[in-house]
């Protein structure tokens, strides 16, 4: 713990100092949502990430949307254009449209690591140890719904017909998915809709494919608002087998927040502490691989400091506040992680050979 | 030119039944943001004389909004002209920024209505020479206005969520036009283009802890074209017409206020934008002819293309995709005219009517109007009254929209 927080003080030294680049260097100038990517800008701007620095930093284009935007993944890794036997980390934003800022956290950590790679060792060490995958825009259309027609729109834009639209893609993937009427909804015009199947948006399938793809050892899925660290399980208020070791990462996680502007990130069981959830990413890949999976809800705390908005100047701030937490998990999943032998034989290819599989539930 | 927008909107928290397959996407249809009420196709613009045989304007006219529709007519107007128009219109649509795209669930297509001036114009001839000055609205961003309401007693919270779109788009036209001889006349006009698009969704749950939600958009117009056509009348019964509108770029400076407030944390939160954008607007080509069937009769036929394959909208620094398909109107009318002794003075009182094919630019739905008009007319001495009427179905989209169109047109010339 202290020699972590010895390594961590110049790691959030230069993310101070940096924070007025990552403003100038941007393509979010003058559009309707101000400082937030729309969906074009953030395919600007992940595109010149892998310009700036090809080497580490590759877009993957890992489906489509239902309106045909691409779900872009950022890979971060040396040797980034080849697979490599390293640690690996997902980290997701934007399954909801109106959490704005749960684009920009992710987006502003894969911009962090490419441009400090050549400066900061420690961004070297993790960076070359590990491959970390960045998806800030899980659910495009809905986003652009919610820029050009109604902020608050949450789901993806579906057409459930009879005029609903929407599956909330954070309900729609197959763990204990449609468990209770609690955790989602089987109404179309419900907030929470988890739509007609499991995995039967795009936008999840995008995520599932990328995860069955790989072996992931972390996975972190970005919401607003609360200031929460939830880690699984969500369909359930009952404590998962591993409890006390979710517990001991958030808990990690949540003290190296608040070291940065002082503000409280609750850690806690996501069924528990926040309210029932089912079909949600994190209980998926948590139920899937058995791999640390949090949800991490930005802030405000409340409706009363803001809900689903932040003030355009408070992107940086809550990026930084979170970037130790980041650089932390990144360092634990590179420091338990085990290489790995690709045979025939991996349960995962046996249980998990493709779309098909996903389904199985244990 | 007050407008009222009349809304057909009810927010229905209802069980929808599951249908069987879901649909690929959100099709917004005709209705996009930016789309002119009832038709894209809003050119020529044409007073009730015109409107009641079709639309077709290229190779007669009787007023000033020849400058508007063919500038070669304008010598063969009589020696002074003037012309004052008002209307009624409205037009359904089945989805509209937040209407029937998951926030306003509609119980049917919802109509948007108003009524005002659209046209004030003067044209003079000298000689060979014929020249206008004249002003017309020729495009409404008019949307129904939608509104939800969900009150409270004091101490508790309530809710409110209302958006509304108004806007329209004038041209003002100068136009000349001079005959050449052999029954050849040309004309030319030159077109400013102004106006101004407000856009705005207020979203609030009241009582304590409330907050308020407000997004506003404004766009101010401008552009310029130019106009022209040419009008060849080998005999007494036979005109034939070209014309033309040039593509120009409709200049839009935009305001965009996003603002969360929330009183009971002062808590104020504004996100706001400024932009100059562009929209390209297509050219417009036009063919037509009109014979006389008879003295007394007149059948027109025109063909107007809009190349809508080129146009491009920036909306806020960003590019839109529209991917609009090319089309051409059809439009074809008769007019029938006759004298009736009234009160001891003979009024001439002629009768119209037309048909209109209107095929829209969006490719997915592609769909087209088909239109009925009708008009009359009264005219004693220096005074035309003419009164028309438009009725449009719309098919292609599976929702059945309709338009309608009235318009009154009162005409003065020496
Ligand atoms: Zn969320």
């Amino acid at each position: 713990m202290f020699r972590r927080a010895l390594v961590l003080a110049p790691l959030l030294a230069a993310a101070a100092l940096q924070a007025p680049v990552y403003a100038a260097a941007l393509s979010t100038e003058g559009g309707l949502n101000g400082a937030y990517h729309s969906y074009k800008e953030l395919e600007t701007d992940l595109f010149a990430l892998q310009q700036k620095n090809p080497a580490i930093a590759k877009v993957f284009d890992l489906g489509e949307s239902l309106e045909h935007r691409h779900i872009y993944g950022l890979k971060i890794s040396d040797n980034v254009a080849i697979e490599e036997n390293q640690a690996q980390i997902l980290i997701l934003g934007c399954h909801h449209a109106r959490e704005w800022i749960s684009v920009e956290v992710p987006f502003h950590f894969g911009k962090y690591l490419v441009e400090s790679y050549a400066t900061d060792p420690e961004v070297k060490r993790l960076v070359d140890q590990s491959e970390i995958w960045i998806v800030p825009m899980v659910n495009p259309d809905g986003l652009e719904y919610t820029i050009h027609t109604y902020r608050y729109w949450r789901k993806n834009r579906r057409d459930n017909g009879g005029g609903q639209f929407g599956v909330d893609i954070n309900r729609n993937y197959d763990y204990k998915w449609g468990f209770d009427n609690a955790g989602s909804s089987g109404d179309p015009g419900s907030e929470i809709y988890r739509g007609p199947a499991p995995f039967s948006e795009p936008e999840t399938r995008a995520v599932r494919d990328l995860f069955l793809k790989k072996s992931f050892g972390a996975v972190v899925s970005y919401h607003s608002f609360a200031q929460d660290i939830l880690y699984p399980w969500g369909y359930t208020d009952q404590p998962s087998d591993r409890d006390a070791e979710m517990q001991g990462i958030a808990v990690e996680m949540a003290n190296r927040i608040k070291a940065v502007n002082g503000r409280t990130y609750a850690p806690g069981q996501s069924g528990k502490d926040l309210y029932l959830t089912n079909g949600d990413a994190n209980d998926w890949t948590f139920g899937l691989s058995g791999i640390p999976s949090f949800t991490i809800e930005l802030p405000p705390i409340d409706e009363l400091l803001g809900g689903f908005f932040n003030r355009e100047e408070d992107i940086a701030p809550i990026f930084q506040e979170n970037l130790p937490a980041l650089l932390y998990l990144v360092d634990r999943t590179v420091q338990n992680f085990r290489p790995y032998l690709r045979n025939p034989f991996d349960l995962r290819s046996v249980f998990f050979p493709g779309a098909r599989a996903a389904g199985i539930l244990y | 030119m007050g407008a009222r927008a009349i809304a057909g909107i009810s927010l229905l928290a209802a069980l929808i039944a599951w249908p069987g397959a879901a649909r690929a996407q959100t099709k917004i249809g005709q209705y996009l943001d930016e789309a002119p009420l009832r038709t894209w196709n809003t050119a020529p613009f044409t007073l009730a004389a015109g409107l009641g045989r079709g639309g077709t304007s290229f190779t007669r006219a009787a007023d000033p909004s020849a400058a508007l529709s063919n500038p070669a007519l304008l010598p063969l107007l009589p020696r002074v002209s003037a012309a004052v128009q008002g209307f009624a219109e409205s037009a359904s649509m089945a989805k509209a920024g937040p209407i029937g795209t998951g926030v306003f669930l509609t119980d049917g297509n919802v109509v948007a209505s108003s009524t005002g001036l659209d046209f004030a114009g003067v044209a003079v001839r000298a000689g060979r020479w014929g020249f206008a000055l004249s002003v017309c609205r020729e495009e409404s961003y008019l949307r129904p206005t939608a509104y939800y309401e969900e009150s409270a007693p004091a101490g508790q919270n309530g809710y409110l969520l209302q958006w509304t779109q108004t806007g329209d788009l004038r041209i003002v036209n100068a136009a000349i036009g001079g005959i050449l001889g052999h029954g050849f006349s040309v004309g030319l006009g030159v077109n400013e283009v102004f106006g101004s698009l407000r856009r705005s969704l207020v979203e609030q749950v009241t009582g304590p802890g409330g907050y308020e939600i407000s997004d506003t958009v404004t766009q101010d117009f401008r552009g310029l074209f130019l106009n022209g056509g040419l009008l060849w009348s080998p005999s007494s019964r036979f005109r034939a017409a070209a014309v033309f509108r040039t593509p120009y770029a409709r200049k839009a400076a935009g305001q965009s206020a996003l603002d969360y407030r929330a009183p009971d944390g002062n808590t104020d939160i504004p996100i706001d934008a400024s932009s100059k954008d562009t929209a390209r607007q297509p050219l417009m080509l036009g063919l037509g002819g009109s014979y006389d069937l008879s003295p007394s009769l007149t059948l027109a036929v025109e063909a107007s293309y809009f190349g809508w394959s080129a146009y491009s909208l920036d909306f806020f620094g960003e590019a839109q995709d529209r991917g609009f398909r090319n089309v051409v109107r059809v439009n074809a009318g008769l007019e029938f005219r006759q004298k009736i002794p009234l009160f001891g003075i003979d009024f001439d009182m002629p009768s119209r009517v037309g048909l209109i094919y209107d095929p829209q630019p969006v490719k997915d739905p592609a769909s087209a109007y088909g239109d009925i008009t009708v008009g009359t007319g009264l005219a004693a001495g220096r005074f035309r009254l003419d009164l028309a009427a438009l009725l449009g179905r719309e098919w292609g989209s599976g929702n059945g929209l309709i338009a309608r169109r009235i318009a009154i047109s009162l005409i003065f010339q020496l």
